[in-house]
């Protein structure tokens, strides 16, 4: 089975410890959420699954056509060509150069570089705002659509798994639904395989299969689909640390 | 009437230095334009440049000939130097502005050095045929030497401004500066981008050596000359704007060769400092820059 899986993952900054002994796994097609309030390590979980923070303990594995690959030693643009992609966390658009660019310099990488023009059009195809506006400079735009542009650029390097982080922080609530849909709209149209990081977790757990909680720096509690409707109090009661 | 020729003179001879000095400062305006690497060995890299020339010509090869002989080993020079300057700064957690003029610094002082101890100390030029004549247009009289040089900023600039914004490994340099994880994350290495970046800087550096040579000769620390008035162009013509320095190194060619004209060739290479305070006391941005 193609999946990612973390183990007994730790992680910080110098002294000071964020992660510990964090393990979850993701299957292909899956959409799963990570939940949790403000600085209890979702950002930096995925910061090291992508290579931006080096784990002090444990291994991320992505197995995947019957080859494992602990990512825990690569660097994140090897990490990316591997087949995982972020939106981040702040969006980490190139602000300077227009949508279309910021889409391209994404598909220039050596290992999607000739199949550039079909993931543009699939971009454009899937957020037809985007080709609307391809000519317009990236930090003109509004955070909603810089939103979309985000995630739109997580497909041009032709991901396994995309992984979100906070999509509808700082936006306004009608926005949030737009980039919630899109997101949604991605997954029925090519069943990507999907990890979101959301504090605002009403509509994150509606699409998503499973959830787990976050809490002070490891896993609190896994809530999945098949338990019934995943109740909300349970969720929010777990992601304050309660037991 | 004489006032007449000395002006128009003057503002020719001037367009064409301005020309020059676009060059020397085409590999300042990406290093620290776009890179934001305040490499103040990049006049000394250009000494280096005219050198390299100056060997070539020797063994009766054309300068421009030379110059673009010149380009690849003066492109690996930039990627060697960058790698250094990485694993001795950035790796360790940024570099501070202070660290990395410290360095470049001492670079330029190891080059001048290496120069000295291998072509001596004497002013060293190059003899081409065009050299030494001029072309005459009514009142006007330029020199080839002058005319020759001033040609080559246009066209380099103009390429790598093509390269810098048609290519998609020109919008990498522009774009690593400002959002080095954007690159990351679209599967890019973001060193490997900026030694890129910093190789393509150096190689201009040959081509504003032979600029520089073919003007008059030189010695190994001619750079030092040099180092504010490439700074006054970059920084005035607004950071990263390519196109943008030639037209400013233009206007400050015209301004010193009207002051060395009328008032006094020693004053002129005060002249970039004034037009560089004028210019940011009216737009802090920079003429051609980009509001931040």
């Amino acid at each position: 089975m193609n999946r990612l899986i973390i183990e007994n993952l730790s992680a910080g900054y110098g002294a000071v410890s964020v992660l510990r002994k964090v393990s979850l796994e993701l299957n292909e097609s899956e959409m799963v959420a990570l939940l949790g309030m403000n600085g209890n390590g979702k950002s930096t979980l995925f910061n090291c699954i992508l290579g931006f923070v080096r784990a002090s303990a444990g291994r991320i594995v992505l197995e995947w056509n019957g080859k494992n690959t602990d990512l825990t030693k690569l660097q994140p643009h090897e990490i990316v060509r591997l087949g995982l992609s972020i939106v981040p966390e702040g969006r980490r658009l190139v602000p300077n150069i227009s949508v279309e660019d910021n889409l391209k310099l994404a598909g220039s990488n050596p290992g999607v570089r000739d199949r550039m023009k079909q993931n543009l059009a699939y971009c454009f195809e899937t957020f037809p705002l985007l080709l609307e506006r391809r000519r317009q400079i990236a930090s003109t735009m509004s955070g909603g659509q810089q939103q979309l542009l985000a995630i739109a650029r997580s497909l041009m390097t032709a991901p396994k798994i995309i992984i979100i982080d906070e999509p509808s922080v700082g936006l306004a609530p009608i926005v949030v639904r737009d980039v919630l849909n899109a997101i949604t709209q991605l997954r029925e149209k090519s069943n990507m395989t999907i990890l979101m990081a959301e504090q605002s977790f009403f509509q994150a757990i509606d699409v998503s299969s499973r959830a787990y909680v976050l809490s002070h720096g490891s896993i609190q509690r896994e809530f999945k689909r098949s338990d019934g409707e995943i109740a909300h109090d349970e969720i929010r009661r777990a992601m304050l640390g309660a037991h | 009437m004489l006032s007449i020729d000395i002006l128009l003179n003057a503002i020719v001879t001037g367009i064409l230095l301005g020309s020059v000095y676009a060059s020397l400062a085409l590999g300042l305006g990406i290093t620290f334009g776009i890179l934001h690497i305040p490499n103040i060995a990049h006049p000394t890299l250009v000494v280096a440049g005219a050198f390299f020339v100056y060997t070539l010509t020797q063994w009766g090869i054309d300068p421009i000939v030379a110059a673009v002989i010149g380009l690849v080993p003066f492109y690996l020079l930039g990627v060697v130097l960058y790698a250094f300057y990485s694993a001795v700064f950035e790796r360790k957690g940024g570099a501070n502005v202070l660290q990395s003029l410290t360095l470049f610094f001492g670079l330029s002082l190891v080059i001048e050095i290496l120069l000295s101890l291998g072509f001596g100390s004497e002013l060293k030029s190059v003899s081409v045929s065009y050299i030494g004549l001029s072309l005459k247009l009514g009142v006007l009289t330029v020199p080839y030497r002058l005319l020759i040089p001033a040609l080559l900023a246009p066209v380099t600039i103009a390429a790598v401004w093509l390269y810098l914004s048609r290519t998609n490994s020109g919008t990498a340099i522009r774009a690593v500066a400002h959002e080095e994880r954007a690159l990351s994350i679209a599967g890019l290495n973001p060193a490997s981008v900026k030694r890129h970046a910093f190789g393509i800087a150096t190689a201009t550096a040959v081509i504003a050596g032979a600029a520089l040579i073919m003007v008059g000769p030189i010695e190994p620390f001619a750079g030092r000359y040099q180092i504010g008035r490439v700074f006054a162009i970059v920084v005035l013509a607004g950071m990263g704007s390519i196109p943008g320095s030639l037209v400013i190194a233009i206007i400050i060619g015209i301004a010193e060769a009207l002051v060395s004209s009328y008032l006094n060739p020693s004053w002129s290479p005060g002249v970039a400092f004034a037009i560089l305070l004028l210019g940011l006391a009216l737009r802090p941005q920079g003429l051609f820059g980009a509001a931040r």
